[in-house]
């Protein structure tokens, strides 16, 4: 029981990096109809780049944020420009995004090669620390990158839903035609979307880096986990991305604990089969939108 | 038509079998076995995909899954029992086939799983077929099968691989001759276009969608088979990798997805350049021009190789004969190195957008196609 | 030959048609008319299997057809057109027929005769000169005719047109009308969807109005365009 309890609580917390990553995902699919597969690959360069800065200065790693936050948002907002210019969306998105993802894991490949890679313990002491309520242990790392997942789907949800230029983003994944008739301008909202998916690329590379063993080919590990969160959550629906991570995450770390971490993939990529076969418009609806 | 067709490729498939014979004769160095094996394995696996992607139009993402089961039914048959791994093959295929169809039986009946959810959808069963054998035969420690026992009359280990990886490619891609110009072929052409119509005209589609699924799944099954004893160890990290949909993807792209020579002529060509440029200084180099590759062959020629090639045919020719003889006569290197070089170029010029080909090349050298009417028309009078 | 018994369909919370019975006899010209949303095109979907109804049943030649796949409904001899042409886009005009002369009623002829008769329905309809034409070179009246070939070239005993004489100049009309008359002269019993009175009255032997997913009026051209209920429908109620 206290182990169900234990993984429960662990499930829950790192369901948080998985709705951070989903709900990148899920405003490009949402929105601009972008299925980008290489965000992943954004992800986990920035945790690789929170992993040099690191290991080089000694220095905390979300103080490398300084340098992710402009660098990520600057590489997010080329990346939807080069969407834009080709007129890349739908299913052609998921091809082209397959040839980024290809690139940017063999470049990840060469600077920092196949070895395995984990930021020492003396930079970062308080990853193997943490709270304790009774016999519970909620480690440090993973509350925080919960409570950080709480703020970022919050504050999409207040800009998607609260602001001027959030309203036109909805206007936009709603119909662009009209929303061009009433001059939303699709091509710098575009940009800017791209900018925040570089934006929460290099939030979940940070916990990442800080969090697991670094591999050029972890990426593959979040694929199925991310889309599961994505279709789950519903498109474009970054609060259901959110709760998603949440489900997603209990569910492995419960398979994990009850029969065994070989089975935690199959669990997943189970679970993604079964939404895309009988739900695919997601457990929360599809809506950045409603 | 059929018959000619049959004859033809028993004449190819006789005159490369008795390519190894004629090492001694034409001087070629061992290794050129090796490459071709590779070649046939690609194209198999390139062309059976092609049969129900490139004609229906439902694009899987998961051809590894199937790739897999073979090359697992191969190696865990070989490992733990006597069976000899010739008999293991055809099973490796049928397995395949199994499990193709049962996705197939699934997820064909339902009309909102195409295009990037079917994708999907194909793409989470590798990562399940990959967490199963994992598991359940695996163990994470790998197969080890090393030599496997065949009957002489093969060759040597090199000789055998090339005939039997010669044989399975030539069923395959003469299972896509087939299909392309069989009924079976044009009701897929017509659910690629319009599923609902070709339905309503009479094309029973779930029934073809299976019947594609079930024949591609098997290729690229029994291709997997053979492949396990060339690898000669088997995990599941390495056999599940991307690289197998990424491949096979990029080849049946790069060739032409609308004709059954398409993914062969892209298997050739990617394996080539992979082999030319394996050297290690080169990886990275190589790495990026693959996935650069599939962008710009999306981006700039969407319909592939083989329907550009018709309509560049003598410019494509003389340009490729030019970068021959100069690498022949300045440069030299080696054979497979010049090869590729070549094919860069060709590429690289059928590359060129339409319009901007049309003003400037094709304003001066005619088009194959309007050379051959031509000399009909001259003929005629 | 064709009956509709209480044929029901919802999407989401609209009901687009709400019990609706038809009967269409052997030999008949039936003109399928209505306003704009009444549910005629959904109708034609429901009977050639392209949706399934909520509740009621279809009979075709003495069987229940209603949640058959299409494609056994059209091989039981009823086959379309759209509303909005749906041509296959990478193909020739000739390929497109080709397709239904394969697949269609007459199953089991070769590649080749398939061709010879895609050829001959490709003169009936005049297209014959666009037959080596990719489909995207065609303009929507030609694209019209095309749909009219592919559902012909299956070899229906039942044709369910739906509005093939949309956006089409008076010529060309006159040409089609010609055509659907030589189509019926063969023995094929026709329903006709159109907009255009003046041709539906004088095509068909027999009207059936539906207004919101209901029949309102039923009988000869003359007198159901006269019927109160059906003026109404049309013009609004204060012209009844
Ligand atoms: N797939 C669908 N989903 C939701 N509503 C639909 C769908 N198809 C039709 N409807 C609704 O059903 C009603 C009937 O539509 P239908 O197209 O059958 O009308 P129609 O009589 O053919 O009209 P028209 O003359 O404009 O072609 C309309 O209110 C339409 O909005
Ligand atoms: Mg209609």
């Amino acid at each position: 029981m206290q182990l169900f309890i234990q993984s429960l609580l662990s499930g829950i917390l790192i369901g948080g990096l998985y709705g951070i990553i989903a709900v990148g995902m899920t405003l490009n699919w949402g929105i601009m109809r972008v299925i980008n597969l290489a965000h992943f690959s954004l992800t986990f360069l920035a945790a690789y780049i929170t992993y040099q800065f690191s290991t080089v200065t000694g220095a905390d790693p979300f103080l490398s944020l300084f340098i992710t936050l402009p660098l990520f948002f600057v590489i997010g907002l080329v990346m939807q420009w080069f969407f834009e210019t080709f007129q890349i969306e739908g299913f052609v998105s998921l091809l082209v995004t397959f040839g980024l993802f290809a690139i940017f894991e063999s470049i990840m490949r060469e600077i920092w090669t196949a070895d395995l890679r984990t930021l020492p313990l003396d930079i970062v002491p308080y990853r193997v620390e943490s709270f304790w309520i009774g016999p519970y242990a909620l480690r440090k790392p993973q509350v925080g990158v919960f409570v950080a997942a709480i703020i970022v789907s919050a504050a999409t949800w207040v800009f998607l839903n609260r602001t001027y230029i959030g309203k036109a983003l909805r206007a936009i994944s709603q119909d662009r035609v009209v929303a061009g008739a009433f001059g939303v301008n699709h091509r710098q909202l575009a940009l800017l979307l791209g900018g925040m998916m570089g934006v929460y690329a290099a939030i979940a590379g940070a916990f990442i880096a800080v969090l697991f063993v670094l591999r050029p080919d972890g990426t593959v590990d979040f694929i199925g986990v991310i889309f599961a969160v994505v279709m789950l959550g519903g498109l474009g629906n970054t609060v259901g991305a959110f709760g998603a991570g949440v489900i997603i995450g209990v569910a492995q770390s419960l398979t994990s604990a009850t029969i065994g971490p070989g089975f935690s993939p199959l669990v997943t990529f189970s679970l993604l089969i079964l939404v895309l076969l009988f739900k695919p418009e997601g457990l929360f609806g599809r809506s950045a939108t409603s | 038509m059929k018959w000619r067709a049959l004859l033809g490729f028993i004449i190819v498939g006789l005159v490369l079998a008795y390519f190894p014979e004629l090492r001694d004769m034409l001087g070629y160095p061992r290794y050129v076995l090796t490459f071709m094996y590779f070649a046939f394995f690609w194209t198999s696996l390139a062309t059976s995909w092609n049969i129900l992607t490139g004609y229906s139009g439902y694009f899987s993402f998961g051809h590894g899954a199937f790739y897999g089961v073979g090359v697992y039914t191969t190696a865990a048959i070989v490992t733990k029992t006597e069976l000899p791994f010739l008999l293991t093959l055809p099973l490796a295929g049928v397995l395949a086939s199994l499990l193709g169809l049962t996705v197939g039986f699934v997820v064909f009946r339902l009309p909102q799983l195409r295009g990037e959810l079917f994708a999907l959808l194909t793409l989470a069963v590798e990562f399940v077929v990959a967490a199963i054998l994992f598991n359940l035969v695996d163990g994470g420690y790998g197969l080890s099968i090393g030599r496997v026992p065949y009957p002489d009359f093969l060759g040597d280990f090199s000789e055998m691989m090339f005939r039997l990886g010669l044989l399975i490619a030539l069923l395959t891609v003469f299972a896509a001759y087939l299909v392309h110009h069989s009924r079976l072929g044009r009701g897929l052409f017509a659910i690629h276009d319009d599923e609902a119509v070709a339905e309503g005209l009479g094309v029973p589609t779930f029934r073809y969608k299976m019947m594609a699924l079930g024949l591609s799944t098997f290729f690229a099954g029994l291709a997997g088979g053979l492949h396990a004893v060339q690898l000669s160890y088997v995990d599941i990290g390495g056999v599940f990798k991307l690289t197998v949909p990424l491949f096979v993807i990029l080849m049946s792209l790069l060739g032409g997805r609308r004709h059954w020579l398409g993914p062969l002529i892209g298997a050739v060509i990617i394996h080539t350049f992979n082999d030319a440029f394996s050297d290690t200084r080169f990886q990275l180099l190589n790495d990026v021009a693959t996935g650069g590759l599939l962008i710009a062959i999306i981006l700039f020629m969407p319909e592939g190789i083989y329907e550009r090639l018709r309509q560049r045919l003598i410019p494509a020719a003389t340009l490729a004969l030019l970068v021959v003889v100069i690498q022949a006569l300045a440069i030299g290197g080696r054979i497979t190195v010049q090869f590729a070089v070549m094919l860069l170029f060709v590429i690289a010029l059928l590359m060129i957008p339409q319009r901007f080909y049309d003003t400037v090349i094709g304003r001066f050298v005619p088009s194959f196609e309007s050379v051959k009417a031509k000399i009909r028309s001259g003929a005629e009078e | 030959m064709l009956t509709c018994h209480n044929v029901i369909k919802d999407f989401g919370g609209v009901r687009a048609l709400a019990g609706v019975t038809i009967t269409v006899h052997e030999g008949e010209i039936v003109g399928l008319v209505g306003p704009n949303g009444s549910g005629k095109s959904t109708l034609i979907n429901n009977i050639t299997g392209l949706t399934v109804p909520t509740a009621g049943g279809i009979q075709f030649l003495g069987q229940e057809i209603a949640g058959n796949p299409p494609h056994r409904i059209n091989h039981m001899g009823i086959a379309r057109t759209y509303q909005i042409p749906r041509p296959f886009s990478t193909m020739t005009v000739r390929e497109n027929v080709e397709i239904s002369a394969l697949f269609g009623m007459t199953q089991g002829i070769s590649q080749k005769e398939a061709k010879q008769q895609a050829i001959e329905w490709l003169d009936f309809t005049g297209l014959s000169s666009y037959a080596n034409l990719p489909v995207t070179k065609l303009n929507l009246h030609q694209r019209k005719f095309l749909e009219l070939s592919r559902a012909l070239a299956t070899k229906p005993s039942l044709l369910l047109l739906d509005e093939v004489m949309a956006g089409l100049n008076p010529s060309e009309i006159d040409e089609s009308v010609k055509m659907i008359r030589k189509v019926h002269s063969s023995g094929v019993t026709i329903v006709i969807v159109e907009h255009l009175m003046r041709v539906v009255t004088s095509l068909s032997t027999r009207m059936v109005v539906l207004d919101q997913g209901r029949v309102i009026a039923e009988g000869l051209p003359e007198t159901v365009m006269k019927d109160p209920l059906v003026v109404g429908a049309y013009l609004g109620k204060d012209y009844a």
